[in-house]
């Protein structure tokens, strides 16, 4: 890992498009967001009022993929899910709450990156074997180079740390061939959720991904049973970066001093739920579920 | 003129009470006219316990020697014992006594059926009015492989004689009686099922297994609260966030430029 490398300076920075954007930061969460207006007064994230407006700045981002679907649609997807739950506390089922469920743009990168060089592997295979009659393990070991190259395209990195990565994976999936140039109206009104990382900290985290995603490929094409990685001399060469906006329907939920996430992604309906079970609600619904069987079942014993 | 004879004769036939069901009569035994089915043995050990058991006409199969019944009562009862007997072609004996001839109130039950000609495969019921304290017992009578022991076993007996010595206790012969032949009829009709009891209303009803349903109640909601757990959370989520889409296939290249031996060892397992 220490051998790879990668150029900082290929990020993309455009020239400021959108003035006047106001950085909010909650100091509750540490959730960092934006907005193009300063009358914001909960954070995006925890609904704490508790947040503070830091440096304006100039927003940089260079492409955006609007929103294609109606809040509406998010907001039936979360009742869909929530309402016939039983087990769901009544917290997430409140009207306030659904109606809190808000547009937000998720700031991320997108990289094409080439992955090259050689690596040696030391192989081995072993095999079972009988010697003057003794149950032996021959073990053969083999000395590998191989030389590798991959060029990946649209490699979408999560810069926020509060977004786990099932959560990223199974929303965050575009067609990135319908990406626009950012205009000020397809951000009025909707709360931009900023990188938690700083531009070093993705590029490393994107390393990480292109050379764990490539090294998996190359020991699938390895023909010996074991293998150990001796010498890697390959390169992450980053050849293009850029920030992009991704439309997402978001609410967080705050419970048991836990938060809940439900992201419903705002262009192809791919959602993300984890919703908790209520002690009290599950109580109640094992309650009445007995109660049912058992009445069931004493008029079929009674009636048989 | 024949006729008119008749009918006079039809008249008093029916205007004439008849107490000849419900009689308490006894017959007389002797040593050498004992009185007992062809089945028993009478010998020096057991002929003073016949003696002493009263010998009765084995038709009649109340008899009220406590008179707790009226002759109505006496009546109906004897409709519905022989009702079942035609049905089950077990015999049903049905005993009032306010003296057990020396024996304890078991002995006296079987003696009276074993020493009367009842058939082979019987039951008999025997109330002991003993002042204020009253005694019931049920006795079943067969040979070994006879259907009454399959039917009358000792847990439905214990029940029956539960469930009617309410009635015994405050007095209610007639009722108690009556319902003793409804239940043992009930049994017999569901013949070895077990799963049958009693309920407070006299009725044969369906054994709840309450354990087993506990059981089975709790196995459903423990299933139906983990499916709905289950659902709180999205399925199929990826458990490898791989890149393969991202890949241009024309340009990726794994290539091995070596592959050799270096070494071969052989250990024990």
């Amino acid at each position: 890992m220490d051998n790879l490398v990668y150029d900082t300076q290929n990020i993309e920075e455009k020239e400021p498009q959108i003035e006047k954007l106001v950085n909010y930061e909650c100091n509750d969460c540490h959730c960092n967001f934006s907005l193009l207006s300063e009358n914001h007064d909960k954070c995006v994230y925890c609904g704490s009022n508790n947040i503070i407006t830091t440096n304006n700045y100039n927003l940089d981002f260079s492409r955006i993929i609007p929103f294609t679907l109606d809040i509406e649609n998010a907001k039936n997807e979360y009742k869909k899910h929530v309402l016939f739950n039983p087990l769901i506390p009544i917290k997430f089922k409140k009207k306030s709450t659904i109606n809190k469920i808000q547009k937000v743009y998720f700031m991320t990168y997108l990289f094409n990156v080439n992955y090259r060089g050689n690596i040696t592997f030391l192989g081995a295979d072993k095999e079972k074997v009988i010697v003057d009659k003794k149950k032996l393990v021959e073990t053969k070991k083999y000395n590998m180079l191989s030389e590798v190259n991959f060029d990946y395209s649209n490699v979408l990195i999560n810069p926020n740390e509060k977004i786990t990565m099932p959560e990223f994976t199974k929303v965050f999936q575009y067609d990135y061939n319908k990406t626009e140039e950012l205009r000020e109206f397809d951000i009025k009104d909707t709360v931009i959720i900023n990188s938690t990382l700083s531009n070093d900290e993705i590029l490393e985290k994107a390393k990480e991904r292109i050379s764990k995603s490539s090294l998996s490929i190359i020991r699938n094409n390895i023909n010996h049973q074991l293998n150990k990685v001796e010498d890697n001399q390959t390169n992450v060469n980053f050849e293009s970066a850029q920030k992009i906006l991704l439309p997402i329907y978001f609410i967080n939920t705050r419970y048991r001093n836990k938060n809940y996430h439900f992201l419903y992604n705002g262009v192809n309906k791919n959602t993300y739920y984890k919703f908790p079970a209520g002690i009290i609600e599950t109580i109640i619904f094992a309650l009445i579920v007995f109660g049912i069987v058992l009445l069931i079942g004493y008029l079929i014993a009674s009636a048989l | 003129m024949k006729y008119i004879k008749l009918l006079i004769v039809f008249i008093l036939f029916i205007s004439i009470p008849k107490n000849c069901l419900a009689s308490t009569n006894t017959l007389t035994r002797t040593r050498e006219k004992p009185l007992v089915p062809d089945r028993v043995i009478v010998d020096e050990n057991n002929i003073d316990e016949i003696l002493l058991t009263p010998a009765v006409s084995s038709n009649e199969k109340i008899y009220d020697f406590a008179e707790l019944y009226t002759e109505e009562e006496e009546k109906k009862l004897y409709q519905k014992a022989i009702n079942y007997t035609n049905n089950s072609s077990i015999d049903l004996v049905i005993v009032t006594t306010k003296d057990l001839r020396g024996f304890n109130l078991e002995k006296y039950t079987y003696n009276f059926y074993d020493y009367n000609l009842f058939n082979r495969e019987g039951i008999i019921f025997v109330i002991y009015v003993n002042g204020n304290k009253n005694e019931i017992y049920m006795g079943n009578i067969g040979s070994s492989s006879s259907v009454v022991f399959d039917v009358y076993t000792d847990k439905r007996i214990n029940q029956t004689l539960e469930y009617i010595y309410s009635d015994i206790k405050q007095g209610n012969y007639y009722s108690a009686t009556d319902n003793y032949i409804k239940t043992v009829e009930g049994f017999y009709n569901l013949n070895k099922n077990e799963n049958y009891l009693i309920n407070k209303e006299g009725k044969i009803v369906k054994s709840i297994p309450w354990f087993e349903l506990i059981i089975f109640a709790s196995a459903i909601t423990i299933i139906v609260t983990i499916l709905f757990s289950y659902k709180l959370r999205i399925n199929k989520l990826p458990t490898v966030y791989s890149l393969d889409d991202n890949i241009n296939e024309a340009t990726m290249m794994v290539k091995f430029t070596k592959d050799e031996l270096i070494e071969t060892t052989t250990d024990k397992k």
